[in-house]
Parts: C-alpha cells; sequence; structure tokens
C-alpha cells in the first residue's frame, strides 16, 4: 500500500511571507483555501501545510494511477482547522517513528481526480511535513521520519534521505549491515526499495527541501 | 505583441528550467517530447516555479486548464504560444 509525504523548509527561500504573494496564492490554490489560509492564526504555516499536503498527495495518486502534471489547484485541501496551536509540540529533526501516538498532527482530506485522501501534518518552527495516505487507519501504521542534513546541495538530499530511511528499515525488517538497500528510481520517477537484488514491495515516498529530509511508508 | 518564434521561446525555457533542475547536462539533448518531471527530474513543487518565471518572461498568464499540457517541453512551447495569440488578438 502506497503513502506520500512532502516536508517544507518553512525558512528556504521563496517560503517567508508567502502568503503574500496573490499570483502564487491563484495558482495553487482555490479561493476556498486561499479564505482558509488567510483566515488562519498562521497563514504562511497554513499555507505550506497545505502545499505539503497538496504535493503528498500527487505522490500518492502517482503510484496508483498515470503520473500526471503536478496541478495543485486541482488538488483541493479541506476540513482542515482554522487555529494552529504553537509549535513549541513539535517533534525535533533527527527522529524515525510509527503512527502518530503522542504526535499532535493537523488532519485535513485531500482529493485528486474525485478520489479522497487523508493527511496527517506535523510542524516545527522550521517545517512543515505532510503524510497522506488511502484511509485513516492506515496513519497507524506507517513509519516515518525527519532529519536534518549538513549540505543543501540536491545530491546530497537525494543520498541523505535513502540513508536515513535505510536506518529505519534496517530495524525494523531486522537488517545486518551486511544487507545491501538500494532505492531505484522508476520510469515514474518514484523509488523502488531493493533489498540484496530482489525488488521489496514496500513502497516509500520520500522528500527533500534544503537541510531538511524526510521519508514515509505504510509497514 | 509580436509572436515569437518556438526555438526562442525554446531557448528562454530552458533559461527558466535550468535554475530548477540538479542536472544542467539533461537540457543539452531536449526535444518537443522530453518530460519535465520525467527526463528533466523538475521536482513537482518546482512546476508552479517555472508557470511563473514563464509568465513573467512572456508577459502572459497560465489558466488553471494550462497545467494540463505542460507535462513536456512542447506542451510548455504551446500553451505559451497559444496565450501569445491571444494577447496579439486582444
Amino acid at each position: 500500500m502506497p503513502t506520500g509525504n512532502d516536508i517544507v523548509h518553512l525558512l528556504g527561500e521563496k517560503c517567508a511571507n508567502r502568503y503574500q504573494d496573490t499570483r502564487f496564492l491563484d495558482k495553487v490554490f482555490s479561493s476556498a483555501e486561499q479564505e482558509m489560509i488567510l483566515r488562519c492564526n498562521a497563514p504562511n504555516l497554513m499555507l505550506w501545510l497545505c502545499w505539503s499536503v497538496k504535493e503528498a498527495a500527487y505522490k500518492l495518486h502517482s503510484r496508483l494511477a498515470l503520473p500526471d502534471t503536478f496541478a495543485p489547484k486541482k488538488i483541493p485541501v479541506t476540513n482542515t482547522v482554522t487555529f494552529l496551536p504553537a509549535e513549541k509540540d513539535a517533534e525535533k529533526p533527527g527522529f524515525h517513528q510509527q503512527g502518530f501516538d503522542n504526535t499532535p498532527f493537523i488532519q485535513s482530506e485531500v482529493s485528486i481526480k474525485g478520489i479522497r485522501f487523508f493527511a496527517r501534518s506535523t510542524y516545527s518552527s522550521n517545517y512543515v511535513h505532510s503524510i497522506v495516505c488511502e484511509r485513516t487507519e492506515d496513519f497507524e501504521k506507517v513509519c516515518w521520519g525527519i532529519n536534518l542534513i549538513s549540505s543543501p546541495v540536491y545530491a546530497d538530499q537525494s543520498a541523505g534521505v535513502r540513508n536515513f530511511a535505510s536506518i529505519a528499515l534496517k530495524e525494523i525488517l531486522s537488517l545486518s549491515d551486511n544487507h545491501r538497500i538500494e532505492y531505484i528510481t522508476n520510469t515514474n520517477s518514484y523509488p523502488e526499495l531493493w533489498i540484496d537484488g530482489i525488488k521489496n514491495n514496500l513502497a516509500l515516498s520520500f522528500s527533500h527541501h534544503d537541510c531538511l529530509v524526510s521519508y514515509a511508508f505504510l509497514l | 505583441m509580436k509572436m515569437i518564434e518556438k526555438e526562442v521561446i525554446l531557448e528562454e525555457l530552458k533559461k527558466i528550467i535550468s535554475v530548477y533542475i540538479a542536472d544542467k547536462s539533461l537540457l543539452e539533448n531536449i526535444t518537443e517530447s522530453t518530460l519535465l518531471s520525467g527526463d528533466l527530474k523538475v521536482n513537482s513543487g518546482h512546476i508552479v516555479d517555472i508557470v511563473l518565471d514563464a509568465e513573467a518572461q512572456f508577459d502572459i498568464e497560465f489558466d488553471d486548464a494550462s497545467f494540463d499540457k505542460i507535462a513536456t517541453i512542447g506542451g510548455c512551447i504551446e500553451v505559451i504560444q497559444e496565450k501569445l495569440r491571444s494577447n496579439a488578438n486582444r
């Protein structure tokens, strides 16, 4: 069963005060979403939360159907909240976990081409991260993690998220360091997991932005 | 507005896209069938950046339906030409 995830570095270039950029808002969000963002007590955070939900939904949908161009306005986010609690409860990067026990999250719904998905988003002062699943009960089985890496270079982010996910996989699947974990990007641009040269059915979703990396997969 | 040749649009598009991809060498052999995400590895999030930059560069506006057509370089060129034509007919 696939999932989709997305992380946004809130302090990244082009992220600060983007809610004031009306051209961007009009390209990405419906008028209902814009109203929700602008009514929120933390409009910029809500903007990137909605964005990350759309991106995560797009990634999940691309696993279920042939990938299409990312058209964010056609991926409506609904049923979210308009008051975001302070970020002090959020976990600092550098963790792996399963499910959302004891983790505060914002739940929302999102649909793409008429298919409804469910999203859970977590945030801190410098990131927002969303995971999208087909069913709400899937969130109990989702393994995910967020980490900080030292280099913002694209190739390092890509390697960094894969190395970070491998740490979790080794523990969950009881693999020793002798096992070879590889991620091969397929023709639809998503990573396939291969262990010791054999394709594994775990469908991992990777995301990285600047020095932040995250993964998610369903057990 | 004066119509712009397809080759000129392609060169401008390459400049815009190059800002958003890690491996600039992928732009060397692009054709109209080159896929933005699959071939050039454009991150989905940067599709909107490319659209906004193209709007500013060509003084046009992509509508919501335009997003359905921009999976390939040829699709992007087609949308830009279409918008330039409708600007010229105003």
